[in-house]
């Protein structure tokens, strides 16, 4: 319980807040409604069992997406009508932020699993394979670190992830599938995720790889990682693979790291860093050379996507 | 003219000063806090008669607001009061006994007065000052590099540009000390000279390394230093 307490304080306080708005009439609705919205955050994202894959519920999350922002939008309008004009607009902020909320937990409530969407689309998949450290990476706007004295420097940060932007262009391949985290307590946003237990995720990853029209390959240092590198240089036509890796102009080490590592492993030699200017992964030619792409906008995969679609099923399927 | 104290001493002085200085300020908001949240609770307030929750929040947040503040004062006093509490024992005891290390500043800045908001680089030693000591060991340097703060009133108004020397050891702490434009860029060229593996200067790639491939940085650096 201390735990939950230590972990969630600040929720707990907002959670407090908004029950003190529901005891007073003029925002009892949006009180109620800004509770419950805290209240269904902590069950959605309550610790999952690993073993059960994250939290799924088709219909529900469908629901949730067009009866939250619905019910948020009467409760704005309710506050705004009622309350002093400053207060309703505050409250209304919190409101839409909630509906915001609801309407992204439905969605991620409402994601398909791996073995669904490869069902429902019978074309060979696109296989990514990543370490799951990689994909939690944040990109930060200043250096990250304790530090002493000074002004602070306001940090932004985002995902440095380009996962959704590859799922959009590399559907036109076929049905983009990864391995999940487990014990995600709601599946993620890109490619669709199948959750298996340790001992399970080689075997499919073994059974995937030699039947997917195209491997999209993140080369990392992780025991995981570099066993999957082994697989794709055994199993996959150079062809059909993607490897993304670290864009030389911004992370120039670890893409010199990851340039070693794939000139060992594929024999294959990608451009210096100083050559190559800015890129974010490669794919192969006829001859073996790489070619530089970018990952974002969507469109910028359209070279890669138009050069495996022209080389027709993989060699795994018949 | 009177001799310099030891160069700690003086250090350890200002630090308390400052300390004292900003426990008053802190003290003065904290006791401000209490008759206004009472003011709010009570319900005196003639503006808040049409949505009186308001009132009862802004009083129970005044009254915690100061407690809070009252909460982190005495905590401060006395982690400060504890032997080897200063601040300057505390910059220093990542890099080893403080008592032992700060004889080496002394021996650095030998005959040296101390003079608030000016940097001082000795032969080990990098010392600020402006309230909180700022000390870093030259040979921990990995990267430094002069920051442009744009400062707005209420974030909209511009009203100038302040400038800060940054400097990043290899353990990951990091320091920032205000100076004039052209005090930090010579501060820079003399820390690059006497630490010329540093890397000097703030780019997107260093930036980016550091936070996300630091240990890869950390192995260029130490390759720069070992070629001397």
């Amino acid at each position: 319980m201390t735990g939950f307490v230590k972990e969630n304080w600040s929720n707990l306080l907002l959670l407090a807040f908004f029950v003190l708005l529901a005891t007073q009439p003029v925002t009892r609705w949006a009180g109620l409604y800004l509770g419950a919205c805290v209240c269904l955050g902590f069950l959605l994202y309550r610790k999952q069992d690993p073993a059960r894959g994250p939290r799924r519920w088709r219909a529900g999350g469908r629901l949730l997406q067009v009866v939250g922002p619905a019910l948020g939008l009467l409760v704005i309008a309710q506050v705004l009508w009622d309350a002093p004009f400053n207060v309703g607009l505050a409250i209304s902020v919190f409101v839409g932020l909630g509906a915001l909320g609801l309407h992204h937990w439905g969605g991620l409530l409402s994601l398909p699993d791996a073995h669904e969407v490869m069902k429902r689309d019978p074309r060979p998949p696109v296989v990514f394979l990543r370490s799951f450290k990689e994909e939690e990476r944040q990109v930060h706007s200043t250096p990250v670190g304790e530090r002493d004295g000074g002004e602070a420097v306001t940090d932004h940060s985002f995902p440095a992830s380009r996962e959704q932007e590859m799922a959009q262009a590399l559907d036109r391949i076929g049905p983009f599938v990864a391995i999940g985290r487990p014990g995600e307590p709601l599946a993620t946003l890109g490619a669709a995720r199948v959750y298996l237990g340790d001992g399970d995720w080689k075997a499919f990853v073994e059974a995937m790889v030699p039947c997917s029209a195209a491997i999209v390959l993140q080369p990392e240092f992780t025991p995981g990682t570099l066993w999957e590198v082994g697989l794709v240089v055994k199993a996959v036509d150079l062809r059909r693979l993607l490897l993304v890796v670290p864009d030389p102009a911004v992370r120039p080490f670890r893409y010199a790291r990851v340039r070693g590592l794939v000139s060992e492993t594929f024999g294959v030699s990608l451009p210096e860093a100083d050559a190559c200017g800015s890129c974010e992964a490669f794919y192969f030619d006829r001859g073996r050379r790489p070619v530089a792409l970018r990952l974002s906008p969507p469109s910028a995969l359209d070279p890669f996507v138009a050069h495996v679609n022209g080389l027709g099923p993989p060699r795994g399927v018949s | 003219m009177s001799e310099a104290k030891p160069f700690s001493a003086q250090l350890r002085r200002r630090a308390l000063l400052a300390d004292i200085k900003g426990n008053i300020v802190m003290a003065l908001i904290s006791l401000g806090l209490v008759p206004w949240g009472l003011y709010f609770l009570l319900g005196k307030c003639e503006d808040c008669t049409g949505w009186n929750v308001g009132g009862v929040i802004i009083g129970l947040g005044m009254e915690a607001g100061s407690a809070a503040l009252a909460w982190y004062m005495v905590r401060g006093i006395r982690e400060r009061a504890a032997p080897g509490g200063d601040a300057l024992s505390e910059q220093l005891r990542p890099y080893g006994d403080p008592r032992a290390l700060a004889g080496e500043l002394d021996a650095d800045f030998v005959g040296q007065r101390l003079r608030p908001k000016r940097l001082f680089l000795g032969k080990r030693w990098l010392v600020y000052c402006s309230g909180e000591p700022v000390v870093r060991r030259v040979d921990d340097l990995v990267w430094a590099y002069v920051e442009a703060i744009k400062v707005r009133l209420n974030g909209v108004i511009p009203l100038g540009t302040n400038y800060q020397l940054a400097v990043w050891e290899r353990s990951g702490r990091g320091a920032a000390m205000g100076l004039k434009k052209e005090e930090a860029e010579g501060a820079l060229a003399a820390l690059g000279e006497a630490a010329p593996w540093m890397l000097s200067g703030f780019t997107e790639a260093v930036k980016e390394s550091w936070n996300s491939d630091r240990e890869d940085l950390l192995a260029f650096v130490e390759g720069r230093r070992k070629k001397g």
